[in-house]
Order: C-alpha cells, then sequence, then structure tokens
C-alpha cells in the first residue's frame, strides 16, 4: 500500500516536472483542459473539457480508462466523451474528448483538480502519462432566474390559455345554437290523419253533378287502405278485406275500430265489384264511416293491445 | 253498364241451396277437409278437372265416392298402373260372332267423376287417351264419336314421395287440371274423430240429395255470376306478373320464372273465382274469391328455372309471393 501511494506520488511530481498543462507530450499527443467559465453564479453549471489530440488515426494511442476528475466545491453531475479526426495543416489529426457537467456546491473558490491520463503507444506498446493544471473557478452570487424560465410556469400558462380557449369556443357554440333556436320557426308535425281528412273531403267535387256515386266509393276505399298501410302498416293495397281485418285482429287493435273498418270497406267492396251504383247521398253517408275511423284516429282514440 | 245485380243475387241464392246439402253430407262421411271438398265443388261448377297430390290415406278416393253419392251420380275409380291401355279406360269394338257385326263396349271414361288413381303410373299414351277426353269431353271409339255425360269431371291423384317407376304428366298435359290441390294431414281433432267414425261397425254414408240436373243448372248460374272489370283485370295482373314479374316490381322472382301460366290460367282463374262467389252464394266477384283460388290455379302453371331449384324455392312460393305483392282493385 506504502509503495504505491510512493509510486503514485513520484509519478506526479514526475508528471508535474515534466509536462506543462496542456503542454504536448513526446510522443506528440497534447492534453487541453479547460472550462466553459472561469466565473460562475451559484444557480449555473460549467463545462470541463478534457481534449487529447494526436497526429494521426485513432489507433495510434489507447487511453486508458479513468475516474472522474476530483474536484473541490464542485459536484460532477454529468459527463461524455466523443472521438473524431480532422485535418489540421495537411495532416489527419485525431481527437477525444471528454465532457464533464460541474456543478458549483457553495459561494467563493472551486477548483478542478489535476487529472493523469496514462495512454499507450499501440506501435512501441509503451505506457506514457499526461497530466493537466489545476483549474480555479469563482462561484459567485446567484442570478435571478427568469420566471418565464421556469418550465411549471410554462405548463401553468398553458393549461390556463387552453381553458380559456375551451370556454371561449363552448361559449361560442351555446350562442350560436341559441341564435338558431331564435331564428328556426317552430316545426309543428301534423297529423297524417288530417292530410287523409283534406284528401277524404276533396274527394266531393261540388262541380260534379253525376248522379253515380260509386267512384267516390272506390276512392275512399282506396285512401283509408293507404291510411292504414301508412299508418300501422297494415299490408292496406296488397290485402283483401278480410285479410286486412285479420292482421287488424293479430295486431291486438280494439275491435271497435276493426268492426268500424270492416262495414265501410266490405260496403265498398259490395259497391265496387257488384257492378251497382249509388247515388252521391248514398256515398256521403258510406264514406262518413271513413272520416269517422280517421277522426278517431286524429283523437287518438285508436288502441291496441301489447 | 248498369248490373241487375239484386237479381243476379236472387238467381245464385236460390240455385245454390244444394250447397250446404251436400256439404251436411259429405261431412257425415269425411272428416275435415273442408278445403279438398271446396274445391272439388269449385271443379264440377265450373267444369274444371282436378289434379290431387297427397300422400295415400288421405280420404281423396273417399271424398271422390262420397260427392259422387251426395250428387247420385256415376262414379269410376281406374287405378293406373303402367301396363293399363287407352281402350281399357276409353272403351272397344268387340266382334260379336252371332252378328258378324262389331259393337261398342264402352271404357269407365263414360261417368260422372271419374277418379284416376296415382295417374303417373301409367305411361304417356294413357295419360293422353285420358286427358283428350278431359279437353273434347267426347270419345271416339271405332269410328263412333260419343259425347261424354254432363257433368263430367276428372279427379286424378299423384303421390309425391313416390318417383320411382312413374311416367310424369308433362306441363303441357298438367295444364289442363284447372286446378292443383295439395292436401294436408287432417288436424289432431279431426284424426281422433276420424278414428272413432271408421272403426264403427256401420261406417257412415252419404244420402243422394242433389240430381245431376242441379248441377248442370248450378253450372249455367255460375256463367252468369258478375266479374267487374276491375275484377278482370286484377286477374290478367297476377297471371301477367308470372310471366313479367319485373313489371309487378318483383324483380327478384325474374330469375326464378322459366315459363309464367298460359292464358288458360286467366280463363280457369276467372272461372274458378265465379264458382267461388257462387259457393259463398254471391252473385259478384270479389278479389277474396281470386286470392283464395289463385294458389291452386297457377301452382303447376308456374315452371320454374334450375336456379330456383337449386335454392329450393317452390311455384307455390313464387304465386304466394306474386299474389301478395299485386295490389287488389
Amino acid at each position: 500500500m506504502l509503495n504505491k501511494t510512493l509510486l503514485i506520488a513520484a509519478l506526479f511530481c514526475l508528471s508535474s516536472a515534466l509536462f506543462a498543462q496542456d503542454n504536448p507530450s513526446e510522443s506528440g499527443i497534447r492534453l487541453k483542459a479547460t472550462v466553459s467559465a472561469a466565473e460562475t453564479p451559484l444557480n449555473r453549471t460549467v463545462e470541463l473539457v478534457l481534449r487529447l489530440t494526436w497526429s494521426g488515426d485513432l489507433s495510434r494511442y489507447e487511453i486508458s480508462p479513468f475516474d472522474d476528475p476530483l474536484v473541490t466545491n464542485l459536484k460532477v453531475i454529468g459527463s461524455g466523451s466523443s472521438n473524431r479526426v480532422a485535418v489540421e495543416a495537411g495532416q489527419p489529426t485525431a481527437v477525444r474528448e471528454y465532457t464533464y457537467t460541474l456543478q458549483p456546491q457553495s459561494l467563493g473558490m472551486a477548483y478542478v483538480e489535476p487529472m493523469i491520463i496514462r495512454y499507450t503507444d499501440t506501435g512501441s506498446g509503451e505506457q506514457y502519462y499526461l497530466s493537466s493544471g489545476r483549474i480555479p473557478i469563482k462561484v459567485v452570487d446567484p442570478i435571478r432566474e427568469s420566471l418565464l424560465k421556469r418550465p411549471i410556469l410554462w405548463l401553468i400558462l398553458l393549461g390556463a390559455a387552453a381553458v380559456i380557449a375551451a370556454g371561449l369556443v363552448v361559449r361560442r357554440r351555446l350562442l350560436k345554437r341559441k341564435e338558431m333556436q331564435n331564428q328556426e320557426p317552430a316545426v309543428t308535425v301534423r297529423p297524417i290523419e288530417e292530410t287523409y281528412l283534406e284528401e277524404l273531403r276533396g274527394l266531393f267535387d261540388p262541380s260534379d253533378f253525376s248522379s253515380d256515386g260509386s267512384p267516390i266509393v272506390e276512392k275512399g276505399s282506396r285512401l283509408l287502405r293507404r291510411y292504414l298501410q301508412e299508418k300501422y302498416e297494415a299490408p292496406g293495397l296488397e290485402a283483401t278485406t278480410s285479410e286486412l281485418c285479420e292482421f287488424l285482429y293479430a295486431g291486438g287493435f280494439d275491435e271497435l275500430f276493426i268492426n268500424k273498418v270492416r262495414e265501410f270497406l266490405t260496403n265498398a267492396d259490395l259497391i265496387k265489384f257488384s257492378g251497382r251504383t249509388i247515388d252521391r247521398n248514398e256515398a256521403v253517408t258510406l264514406l262518413g264511416v271513413a272520416e269517422a275511423i280517421l277522426q278517431s284516429g286524429l283523437r287518438g282514440e285508436i288502441h291496441r293491445s301489447a | 253498364m248498369t248490373v241487375d245485380i239484386q237479381a243476379i243475387n236472387a238467381k245464385i241464392e236460390r240455385e245454390s241451396a244444394f250447397v250446404e246439402k251436400i256439404t251436411s253430407q259429405v261431412s257425415k262421411v269425411i272428416v275435415g277437409q273442408r278445403y279438398m271438398i271446396e274445391r272439388l265443388l269449385i271443379g264440377l261448377l265450373s267444369d274444371g278437372h282436378i289434379l290431387l297430390e297427397g300422400v295415400p290415406g288421405l280420404a281423396k278416393t273417399m271424398a271422390v265416392k262420397t260427392l259422387s253419392a251426395a250428387i247420385r251420380t256415376k262414379f269410376q275409380r281406374i287405378q293406373f298402373t303402367p301396363d293399363l291401355l287407352p281402350a281399357d279406360i276409353m272403351g272397344t269394338t268387340i266382334y260379336e260372332q252371332k252378328t258378324g257385326t262389331f259393337s261398342v263396349k264402352k271404357g269407365p271414361v263414360f261417368c260422372n267423376l271419374l277418379l284416376a288413381d296415382e295417374i303417373n303410373r301409367s305411361p304417356a299414351k294413357v295419360q293422353s287417351a285420358l286427358l283428350e277426353a278431359m279437353q273434347e269431353r267426347q270419345v271416339t271409339i271405332g269410328d263412333q264419336t260419343f259425347r261424354l255425360p254432363e257433368p263430367f269431371l276428372v279427379l286424378a291423384t299423384q303421390n309425391p314421395i313416390e318417383q320411382e317407376g312413374t311416367y310424369p304428366l308433362p306441363e303441357a298435359q298438367v295444364d289442363r287440371f284447372m286446378l292443383k290441390l295439395s292436401i294436408g294431414y287432417p288436424s289432431r281433432e279431426e284424426e281422433l274423430e276420424i278414428m272413432r267414425r271408421m272403426t264403427r261397425l256401420e261406417t257412415p254414408t252419404a244420402e243422394p240429395v242433389v240430381t245431376p240436373e242441379e248441377i248442370v243448372a248450378a253450372k249455367k248460374a255460375v256463367h252468369e255470376v258478375y266479374i267487374d272489370p276491375k275484377i278482370e283485370n286484377y286477374i290478367v295482373d297476377i297471371v301477367f306478373a308470372t310471366r313479367k314479374p319485373s313489371q309487378y316490381g318483383l324483380n327478384e322472382l325474374d330469375e326464378l320464372i322459366a315459363y309464367g301460366a298460359s292464358p288458360r290460367a286467366s280463363i280457369y282463374l276467372s272461372m274458378a273465382s265465379r264458382a267461388h262467389a257462387f259457393l259463398r252464394r254471391r252473385g259478384f266477384v270479389t278479389p277474396e274469391d281470386v286470392r283464395s283460388i289463385a294458389l291452386d290455379v297457377l301452382r303447376h302453371r308456374v315452371i320454374l328455372t334450375y336456379e330456383a331449384e337449386a335454392e329450393e324455392i317452390t311455384a307455390e312460393e313464387v304465386v304466394r309471393r306474386i299474389i301478395n305483392k299485386i295490389e287488389v282493385p
């Protein structure tokens, strides 16, 4: 243990004596240690860059692994390394960089202690050492943080803006809907019975003085069948009178309604298919049954069991 | 045109009085089968022969025999077999040794009601001979032509479940039957009653209540039943829809029907509807009459395509769709 310590101390003295800071080694490899700022506020960080350069390709020297730099009043909070080959004065030059992020700990002076880097010449197999000097950094009072630089504030501001924007959109939509409701006229659904009643009344042409009322009955019969088809989805136009009544029975309609339908359609069939002619008064009387059916539909008096 | 419907109704009322008597006599023997009995009467009243299709044991023969007994008519039953000859039905000329002349021996076709049992078991020449008699209502034996008696009705039966060793009736010959009836099984209650009635020591029989003359008079009355042009158009619409379904909004049937019904269908549908109205004791035809008989008139006249057969769609189903689609007048 003692021998090891003595060896390190001897090497340190030797290197201090042989190499100045950033000076090139005998073999042409150079070490340069720099910091991003010689003075830094307490609430900022400093970048320490160790740059090794040598002419030739990267494989000419093998850099032995080394620990993080020893620091005083600083804390290593991040590190990284990179290799590249550049051309300097027409010669290819290999560059290897080690970067450390240092966080000051307290006001006053801070130091990056000298570093010793061991490397091997891959050609000869011999080992050499490089060292950097002690780098001082002055830590001064922290600077005041701009409020806008705090992410949390940005998040709060963005959130508030989003809420306000959403509120505006909703308010605009509500206003628009209200405006549309005010503008649109109230849609009233006209019961289909009214349409059919109007059509039924229109069958009687006051200017028609013909004595035969059977065409009116025929039209009235078709009208009622259309109504039953539209209102109750009955096979009004394809089914015979008895089939239609059977459908209504099966549908659970009340018997009074079915009897009225049967009465009207049976009488209408009699007139339509027997070749009989009837006078207009008789036709009016018969169509009165159809009108009564439509009226009861209008009043909602047609019931069906579930 | 003004029709004196009161007079027609009165006449129909009078002439159709026997219907109830026949029905009650037939009901003494036959349980249920009202549909078949009614169709037999329709055939009888409108000169239309009937093809009955149904499995054995459904009282087809008994119904015809009972109807014949109730009408006091001559009934004959011929069991069609593969070795039957036309002469076995029509009759033949026989050489009389004593007189040295030929005399005519009339066959069983000379009757009022002829039951051709299992008509599809005899070859085409026998079927054709009978169908000719049905159409012409006369039979020629040797050099003599004989009119068949009035009324003359052929009721032919077919068994739908046996096809081996049969000679199916060609479409043209099936078309000569006015109605093709599909006879179904009786209900449970009816079967119970059949069992009780037919296992008694003395089975019931029908009494003759109508004469053939009354039937002939009723046939004339049937021709007088009023059929409105609206109904005639409805009939033609139904028949045309079997030929050109797409014109009636039945595009899906275009690919299913190979041949629609012939004009004979319109004639028979009109006649059968009149007879149906007559049985209802009504002097005019309504769409109800047409619809209730249309299936029996059309089911054997619509010839389906291979596509329809592949999809197992029956002619009956096609006709039903047509009837349910065509608007009633």
